[in-house]
């Protein structure tokens, strides 16, 4: 922490107050910015006044804090309190105005006027920097010069935030302008659209106004982007670990000699294991998602499949829908599988010295391809085990197991999914409070029999790459070529769909629904 | 590691890792899979802050190379190390490999010396020098062969099967079956258990060398077996040795041409262990001949003959093959303990925890403007209406609701014991109490009471504020009272004599 230029003075945190008008997304401003989805923790409501006294929120790294926002009740009776002031006090440059303010504060402190004006202006008095919330999509009107002058008044460094609770962006530049009269600088920042970067711009803008603290800003700010990194990479990591337990964890259980001589029999015991198989599947993505929400802090994000009337009975990720509109086209499908069986069959060239002369790279390709074409159109039906040395060692029975799909795209729609999941988390702001769900049949509504998903268009190299893991997964031989590769290719996936280069096709769920 | 090491690092920490330590490695990553991510943070944290940082310094970045992942991890292994006083996995790992070896180095010096008794005709002390050869040589080697066929197989078969190859499903069985016999007394819970199945699959990648290093010492005690056998034999007793055709085929040629042939490594060297053509056909019978004993013609001394070809033949084509593959495997075993790159996913994960310089945490506490309403005498106001109202008016935020004075007396000796109870689950102050009522209905005597064994169960502590609602009108319930009801229960206040107790009336347009 001893970056240059960073001065004794910067060791106190940066201070900064959020103020305005009551009920115009402060609170939502500040949840954003900090990602506090919980609304126990930091309340927004549509009553105006739902946020009652300050609330101090530090930013700390190792126990220091670097940076306190502090969430204010809003002004309720900014008129009435400018005209107390302007009647006790004549006007005067510079510190006069700030005592003016202090004795206001003073004097209405513990009664049971301006009990609002008195909690908010408290912080500022101390010293915080202000952040002043607006909302830039309803016109202006003269009565905000009030708060604005009182704000004024403090002479404290300041800057305004234009929210936009309607969308409504026509009035921006008549905000704009009486805006910058009173302040510093003048922003937009929407609390319900904003994403990281958005964020990470509204905490340089806190550079131009506070100098003092500009070490802990700019601490704060290394450390969110790198924190941001590294969650990328832990979703990365995430996805990774749910697809490769996807294709080889199984379903497994002992079944007696007489259920599998009986062919009526076997059939419903191999129907029922594939059925486990599912649950199994299904808790494990379930569990993998939940992951990936905690990790974005959207602990309450629901998953759900509710393709409008009908709601498919649990079986979203299994369902015939689902296969036809995620993960890759058979075309796709089976050219990956030429790449990855080519690559396989290199590998048998390469035992035998040379000695096949490429030939089974060329017969491993062409398995792959015909392989794919094949089964490529079988749905989701589930692979059935049975023990290699038949069962007679075993009295008991026979141990069956019900195996990852046969049909190959089933670790894509797996990574469909769990990419659809990480667009929704990182697009989500966390000032939002209604309900988080995100609806696979979004997914699975819009296109028919076209792909919608992320694979389908992510790059041939990075297809590749993966298509490869996948193979050599199916196959129980993934320690030999690691997760490496395949898990930069999937940071770069995630770093697109960060940015909104690479987003999904579905009708608009994604986009901001006012 | 004879690379510069730009790391200045504790002499006595030799850094590199040995089975022990990957299995151990792998065994605390599986342990902490099923660790809060707030728990492995802190750990990891502090391990990084006071074992790390002091020798990797600037190194220690998220995109730190091989090496210094290498180093890091290791250090952070032997960290966590200290906290646990048992045995460690690997260590049972490589004890159980330990164990192994003695028990199979005993059954090959047994076998190998029984072969070579079972090889000695008793009543007339000789062997038969091709069946001595074939017996002793062909089925180590046809093994082998059939391991590298095995091999060849899997590597051709598994392009276009899905399923995984033999050797390893049996390794693999082998594992799970040794692993749970081993370690499931000792580790007693179901999830331990499934976790022991899990490292199965984690290590299984590293133990092929290990394994393979396991059969060829295994093969090394099998032929120092025979050799000490046959040794001991020699000196114990006079043996003879001859070999054996069908009468009228001349098989001298053969045999020298093999016994040539196996020579040809040493015969340049000492060609006298060499068994020449007319000592062979010395030591040749017929099969019609053996009745009654075989006994050597007249001055020729086939152990002389036969005796330093034998044994050499041992050493080139038994003990030297097996030394060679020992010496192999080995050395894949240290490269691949070297050239281990802990760049898989879990790796990935605890160096990133390790390497992130800190975390920024966010600390919202909650605005502490919750409060507790109790409605008295029957009205039960909407909370949906009643809350903007409190926020508003009282600046406080309805939590939880509890009614009392009503037509049922018990209900308000209910109220109170809940509230006691929420009063004695939160360690921190009482909850501000709001008390509802209608200005109109006031029975002084009936609320003092109420008031009087709620302070005796709160104490004096949480202020209790009694926002007083007015008639009911148009269907809404949350209208102001009337000044006169008002004046009625200030005076109603200021006799009970309770300066937690305060008057709030609503506020709103009075009609
Ligand atoms: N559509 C939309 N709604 C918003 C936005 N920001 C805030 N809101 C809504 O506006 C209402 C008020 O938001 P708050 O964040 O509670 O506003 P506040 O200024 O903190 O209000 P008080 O605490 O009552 O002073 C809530 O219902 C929010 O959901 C926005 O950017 N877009
Ligand atoms: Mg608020």
């Amino acid at each position: 922490m001893s970056d240059p230029g960073e001065t004794p003075s910067d060791r106190s945190p940066a201070r900064f107050a959020v103020v305005g008008r009551v009920n115009k997304g402060k609170s939502s401003v500040l949840a954003t910015l900090v990602e506090e989805a919980d609304n126990q923790r930091l309340r927004i409501g549509p009553t105006p006044g739902e946020t009652t006294r300050c609330q101090t929120i530090p930013l700390t790294l190792n126990g220091e804090t670097l940076v306190e926002f502090i969430d204010t009740p809003g002004f309720n009776q900014a008129r009435q309190a400018l005209a107390w002031l302007r009647a006790h006090h004549r006007e005067e440059e510079g510190r006069a105005r700030l005592e003016a303010v202090r004795q206001f504060v003073a004097t209405f402190r513990n009664t049971e006027e301006f009990v609002d004006e008195c909690r908010l202006l408290q912080p500022i008095l101390d010293g915080a920097g202000i952040v002043y919330v607006v909302d830039a999509s309803k016109p202006y009107r003269t009565d905000f010069v009030a708060e604005m002058e009182i704000l004024r008044w403090t002479g404290r460094p300041r800057m305004a935030v234009m929210n936009f609770l309607s969308g409504d962006t026509s009035h921006a530049q008549e905000w704009r302008e009486h805006l910058g009269e009173f302040f510093n600088l003048t922003r937009d920042f929407n609390a319900h659209t904003a994403r990281f970067r958005e964020r990470i711009r509204l905490l340089r803008h806190l550079l131009e106004i506070e100098d003092r603290h500009r070490g802990s800003i700019e601490k704060t700010i290394q450390l969110l982007e790198s924190g941001w990194n590294r969650r990328r990479e832990d979703a990365a990591d995430i996805v990774i670990n749910l697809l490769q337990r996807a294709l080889t964890e199984k379903a497994c259980k002992n079944a007696s000699h007489e259920d599998t001589r009986r062919s009526h029999r076997r059939q419903q015991v191999e129907a029922k294991l594939q059925e486990e198989y599912r649950t199994q599947i299904r808790m494990l993505e379930g569990g993998q998602h939940a992951r990936l929400s905690q990790l974005y802090r959207h602990p309450k994000a629901e998953m759900t499949h509710e393709s409008g009337d009908a709601v498919l009975e649990g079986d979203d990720l299994f369902a015939e829908e689902t296969w036809q509109v995620l993960g890759l086209a058979p075309m796709q499908l089976a050219v990956a599988a030429t790449l990855a069986g080519g690559a396989a069959g290199a590998g048998v060239d390469l035992a035998t010295g040379g000695a096949t002369h490429g030939l089974g790279t060329v017969i491993g390709a062409a398995g792959g391809f015909i392989g794919a074409l094949w089964k490529g159109r079988a749905l989701a039906e589930i692979k059935i085990d049975h023990p290699l040395l038949g069962g007679g060692l075993n009295p008991g029975g026979v141990k069956l197991c019900a195996g990852p799909p046969k049909n190959p795209n089933f670790p894509w729609v797996l990574l469909d999914r769990a990419l659809y999941h990480f667009e929704h988390l990182v697009t989500r702001a966390h000032g939002r409070r209604d309900r988080f769900v995100i609806d696979f049949a979004d997914l699975t509504k819009a296109g028919e029999g076209s792909r919608q998903g992320y694979a389908s268009r992510i790059g041939a190299d990075e297809r590749k790459v993966f298509g490869r893991w996948f193979d050599a997964l199916s196959r129980g031989r993934a320690e030999a070529i690691g997760d490496r590769e395949v898990f930069s290719a999937l940071v770069q996936v995630l770093g697109r769909i960060e940015t909104g280069e690479l987003r999904v096709r579905s009708n608009g769920s994604l986009e901001e629904d006012c | 590691m004879q690379k510069p090491n730009p790391i200045p690092l504790p002499p006595s920490d030799p850094l590199t890792w040995s089975l022990v330590d990957l299995v151990d490695l792998e065994w605390q990553l599986a342990l902490d899979a099923e660790v809060s991510a707030e728990d492995l943070w802190d750990r990891d944290r502090r391990i990084s802050r006071e074992q790390l940082v002091p020798v990797l310094g600037k190194e220690l970045v998220p995109e730190a190379g091989r090496e210094i992942r290498s180093c890091g991890l290791r250090l952070w292994l032997e960290e966590v190390r200290k906290s646990c006083r048992e045995e460690s996995v690997g260590e049972m790992v490589c004890h159980g490999r330990g164990l192994m070896a003695l028990i199979l180095g005993f059954i090959a010096v047994t076998a190998g010396s029984g072969l070579v008794f079972g090889l000695l005709h008793r009543e007339w002390r000789y062997f038969n020098v091709v069946h001595f050869l074939l017996a002793t040589l062909a089925p180590q080697f046809l093994l082998l062969l059939l391991l590298l066929l095995g091999r060849v197989w899997g590597k051709i078969r598994s392009p276009s099967h899905r399923s995984t190859s033999l050797w390893r499903n049996l390794l693999a069985d082998l594992w799970s079956k040794l692993a749970t016999h081993a370690w499931t007394r000792r580790l007693s819970d179901v999830a331990l258990r499934a976790r022991t199945g899990k490292l199965g699959a984690l290590v299984r990648p590293w133990l092929v060398w290990p394994v393979a290093r396991l059969t060829q010492t295994a093969a090394i005690w099998y032929n120092l077996g025979i050799m000490g056998a046959f040794a001991g034999i020699l000196l114990g007793m006079d043996v003879r040795f001859f070999w054996e055709s069908t009468p009228g085929v001349s098989a001298e040629e053969g045999l020298h041409q093999v016994v040539a042939t196996l020579a040809t490594p040493w015969s340049w060297l000492a060609p006298q262990t060499v068994p020449s053509l007319s000592g062979i056909h010395d030591t040749r019978i017929a099969v019609t001949g053996t009745e009654g004993g075989w006994h050597e013609p007249e001055g020729v001394r086939s152990a002389e003959i036969w005796v330093p070809f034998l044994f050499t033949t041992l050493g080139i084509w038994g003990l030297l093959p097996r030394l060679i593959l020992l010496a192999f495997c080995s050395w894949q075993e240290r490269r691949m303990l070297l050239r281990q790159n802990f760049g898989d996913r879990q790796h990935r994960e605890l160096w990133r925890r390790l390497a992130e310089s800190g975390r920024l945490m966010v600390n919202v506490t909650g605005p502490g403007d919750d409060a507790i309403v109790l409605c008295w005498g029957g009205v039960e106001p909407n909370p949906e209406e009643l809350r903007p109202v409190m926020l508003q008016q009282l600046r406080l935020n309805p939590v939880q609701w509890f009614t009392a004075g009503g037509l049922d007396v018990t209900t308000d000796s209910v109220a109170i014991r809940s509230l006691a109870n929420l009063a004695g689950e939160k360690s921190a102050a009482p909850l501000p109490l709001v008390l509802i009522a209608e200005s109109w209905g006031l029975a002084p005597r009936d609320l003092a009471a109420f008031l009087t064994s709620l302070r005796k169960e709160l104490g004096v502590s949480p202020s209790i504020r009694c926002l007083l609602i007015g008639e009911p009108k148009a269907g809404h319930i949350l209208t102001p009272p009337k000044a006169e009801d008002l004046r009625i229960w200030e005076k109603f206040a200021a006799d009970l004599g309770d300066g937690g107790f305060i008057i709030r009336p609503l506020r709103g347009i009075q009609a």
